[in-house]
């Protein structure tokens, strides 16, 4: 029974570190990728030189240092908090967007820190930036958390029978795992070459503005879903695979607007 | 302590329902999606440009939209095109809507006129194309209809009788794992341009035709109740063989047949 117990124990343990990353890997490599295509020389060199390795090659740092129990890490997921008329309420200091103010303010100032600081803040900057862009990690005032199941999902469009029963989903399931799990044969660069294509005449549009005025674009974006999508809804396949849409252009600011935040930063 | 049991037991679950939804989905897509990258290395770039144009996606993206949506109301009729029925004279049947091999034709005569239809029929037809010419390849999806010697054994896998069919459909994700699609495609994608212009020789009827003929090893390569997870390395490496010859024959027919339509005008 005990065995029993630790395996039920490191099986969930598992799940929780990997859903502990909005957009999983694949996403967060996905994401830097285009931000990297989108660098001038210049702040890909400075970026290079800070990491010590491409961009994409970083997006495990966070998990490491929560398995490491490293301080200042231990927070399981970061939200961006908005009240209702979709402003930033920074009340927290774990507020995802306070560290984002923070990091940012760092690295413009990265003269006068370490090599090693600013790469932590840099790796943090480039983490949130993408999380931010996953509506799962939005929190709006009055509205229960994403991560809760709050819908219930049918991939068989109704079909009778056992195997296709419904089953309860949270927007955190669906847009931090689902969706990329759809496409699972995908390298990290085939995401990022269909962001191009998907989204290229965009970049322009996508890349206006500051971090604060992207989660408030981003609560604009959820918003309709968290009202649309109750505890009795359920969403079938069709529906499921028509938001598919909303998904990647999130995806895709994501990755833009990481790219243009960088090259202000270390090219301005 | 019960509720505690409890608690435990639906974790324990939950993380098997989980882990076990991630893999199918992903080996579900891992034979289009290679399909699709070696065609896509395959195509003129004008060819390219223009499917991208009407998909507003790569290729890749779509290779199993038609599994996606092939639950969905309006495309429930598209359920039965995935597979070729095969007669006694090892010939497709041309007018049998319900072959993959006639609904690429069909597709592939309607986008002669693409410049004449409406952008969402294009999409529509090049989404056809992406699933349905990879689909006709997968040695499975060959249906031998009037020959007791030609059936599909079941077979055990992971402890569960299924049929040799699941095993076909996952075979190139099982024959390259821990690979993403586009390094299976690279590591595909060996033959030379006379090989593929041999290949890409004919109709995807005398295609069908061809693959009926060839996936019969496929057939017996696996005999009725044997277990799969213990198949000798010389399966393994027959699987292999048929299963990544049928996905670069794929590939390099539905660049031609792309070509054909988009990359010479």
């Amino acid at each position: 029974m005990r065995k029993f117990i630790h395996i039920a124990l490191a099986a969930a343990l598992s799940i929780a570190i990997q859903s502990a990353s909005a957009y999983n890997t694949l996403g967060h490599k996905a994401t830097a990728i285009v931000a990297e295509r989108c660098l001038t020389e210049k702040a890909r060199s400075e970026i290079l030189s800070i990491l010590d390795c491409p961009m994409s090659g970083t997006p495990d740092w966070i998990l490491e240092q929560r398995k490491a129990k490293n301080p200042g890490y231990d927070q399981k997921y970061f939200y961006f908090s908005l009240d209702d008329r979709y402003r930033c309420t920074t009340k927290s200091k774990d507020d995802g967007i306070v560290i984002v103010e923070k990091c940012v303010k760092q690295l413009r100032q990265r003269g006068k820190y370490s090599r090693e600081r600013n790469c932590e803040a840099l790796k943090m900057l480039m983490y949130l930036v993408c999380d931010m862009h996953s509506i799962a990690h939005v929190r709006m005032e009055a509205i229960p958390l994403s991560s809760r199941p709050s819908f219930n999902l049918n991939m068989s469009n109704g079909r009778p029978g056992k195997k296709h029963a419904l089953s309860k989903c949270s927007w955190k399931k669906l847009w931090d795992g689902i969706y990329l799990t759809s496409h699972g044969s995908f390298s990290p660069q085939m995401y990022a070459d269909d962001i191009e294509v998907c989204h290229g005449a965009d970049k322009a549009e996508f890349s206006k503005g500051t971090p604060r005025e992207w989660v408030e674009d981003m609560g604009r974006e959820a918003r309709p879903m968290y009202d649309w999508a109750g505890e009795n809804v359920t969403v079938s396949r069709d529906l499921r695979n028509g938001l598919e849409t909303d998904y990647y252009r999130c995806l895709s600011k994501g990755g833009y607007r990481l790219g243009a935040l960088l090259n202000d930063i270390f090219d301005n | 302590m019960i509720s505690y049991m409890k608690s435990i037991r639906f974790l324990s679950s939950a993380a098997v329902v989980i882990l076990c939804t991630v893999q199918a989905l992903a080996w579900d897509n891992v034979g289009h999606t290679t399909i699709t990258c070696i065609a896509q290395r395959h195509l003129t770039p004008e060819a390219k440009a223009r499917c991208e144009s009407y998909l507003k996606h790569t290729i890749p993206f779509h290779a199993s939209w038609m599994d996606y949506w092939r639950n969905s109301k309006a495309y429930r009729v598209t359920s039965h095109w995935h597979g070729v029925p095969i007669g006694a004279d090892m010939e497709c049947v041309p007018g049998d809507t319900e072959s993959a091999a006639v609904q690429v034709m069909e597709a592939w005569k309607a986008l002669e006129n693409f410049s004449t239809m409406t952008d969402s029929l294009v999409e529509l037809n090049i989404k056809y194309l992406l699933h349905m010419v990879g689909d006709m390849h997968c040695p499975c999806h060959t249906k031998y209809l009037d020959n007791d010697d030609l059936k599909w054994p079941m077979v055990y896998r992971k402890g569960k009788r299924t049929s040799t069919h699941n095993i076909w459909d996952s075979s190139i994700g099982m024959s390259h794992p821990r690979k993403y699609a586009d390094a299976i495609a690279a590591s595909i994608d060996v033959y030379s341009n006379d090989e593929i212009a041999e290949l890409c020789k004919g109709t995807p009827y005398e295609w069908a035709h061809q693959n009926a003929i060839e996936m019969q090893p496929a057939l017996h390569l696996f005999e009725t109740d044997e277990n799969v997870d213990d198949r000798t390395d010389e399966q393994k490496k027959v699987m292999r063989i048929i299963a990544d010859r049928q996905a670069a024959k794929a590939g390099y027919r539905l660049a031609y047949i792309l070509n054909s339509i988009f990359g010479l005008k």
